[in-house]
């Protein structure tokens, strides 16, 4: 069991996005979807997969972004509204009777 | 769990026996293909013009284009690609009488609502750990299924989604409700792949954020 820590520690002075040092947190949680997405460089990956395989807080934002994507995907479309399927059945009954509903 | 989910199944199912069907005038092919798409039009639509009354016009202006243009559609492009081209023009049409000849993507593309994560959730600067979480995510794993597949749950993501920009909530429901790839909506809404990411990203954090909220104080 890996212990809860402040996943990223920094032992030297920060500049705060040097690519040498690694995200921070702060970084990372804003390149989540880009990294769902594949669209982060492969540079860039490296150090989100870097920091992720260090950072429990990271993992569970993670794995909580993953939860929020899965649970909206669940989520029913709405059924068509009555009164505007209704008007285009209509529509679709004109265009059939070669009317021009259509204009 | 995986991050691509789309619980619809696939939408482009029998899409050209649904067109064969509708040429033969069959009224039920039809309301089959209004169920499907039609509230994503609106959806669309409403990410271009001001008021929800004028994207539902432009969503059944575009049903009446589909008809008309019905007998020249040649399946060469998807049905899909296709009902929304014909969407996205009218609405732009629209758009531009209403002032809005472009989604907002102009107005949110330089981002300017600040970082998705509250700041006091990090470590500030200056600090050894500045950066760092200074309280570490709650575990949702060990949430039990049943409470995060209950209907508060539910109403607590559509509020949060009922609460985004109209182009925020354009791209969470055309990605991670209706399982549009990227591209699609990129092409759709007239917005660069770029956009569409920070458009997504700010859409999926608010609503992490709102289930945060809403299983901390139900729990």
């Amino acid at each position: 069991m890996r212990k809860f820590g402040w996943p990223w520690k920094r032992t030297s002075a920060p500049a705060a996005s040097a690519p040498e040092q690694g995200l921070t947190c702060q970084e990372l949680v804003e390149l989540v979807t880009a990294y769902f997405d594949g669209a982060l460089t492969p540079f860039d990956r490296a150090r989100f997969d870097t920091h992720l395989s260090l950072c429990d807080g990271c993992t569970r934002y993670l794995a909580q972004f993953r939860q929020t994507i899965q649970l909206t995907g669940a989520l029913r479309e709405d059924d068509v509204p009555e009164e505007a399927k209704e008007r285009l059945l209509g529509a679709f009954r004109g265009w059939t009777s070669g009317g021009d509903a259509t204009k | 769990m995986s991050p691509s989910p789309s619980a619809q199944g696939d939408p482009h199912a029998g899409e050209a026996e649904l067109i064969a069907r509708i040429r033969q005038r069959d009224e039920g092919a039809f309301a089959e293909l209004v169920d499907r798409y039609h509230l994503q039009m609106v959806r669309v639509a409403q990410s271009f013009v001001r008021d929800h009354e004028t994207a539902e016009e432009v969503a059944q202006e575009t049903w009446l284009g589909f008809l008309k243009g019905l007998d020249r559609f040649e399946g060469r492009s998807s049905l899909k690609t296709w009902l929304f081209g014909i969407l996205a023009n009218i609405a732009r049409t629209r758009g531009v009488r209403e002032n809005r000849s472009v989604p907002f993507s102009a107005i949110q593309g330089d981002d300017p609502e600040g970082p998705t994560v509250a700041a006091d959730r990090f470590f500030p600067a200056g600090h050894p750990s500045a950066g760092a979480w200074s309280s570490i995510p709650d575990d949702w794993e060990a949430i039990p299924e049943h409470r995060l597949l209950a209907n508060e749950t539910r109403a607590t993501i559509d509020s949060a989604i009922a609460g985004l920009s109209d182009l925020q909530r354009a791209v969470i429901e055309l990605r991670d409700i209706a399982g549009w790839s990227s591209e699609e909506v990129c092409n759709v809404l007239s917005i660069s792949e770029t956009n569409q990411r920070v458009l997504l990203h700010r859409a999926r954090a608010k609503v992490r954020l709102a289930l945060e909220t809403y299983l901390r104080a139900s729990g």
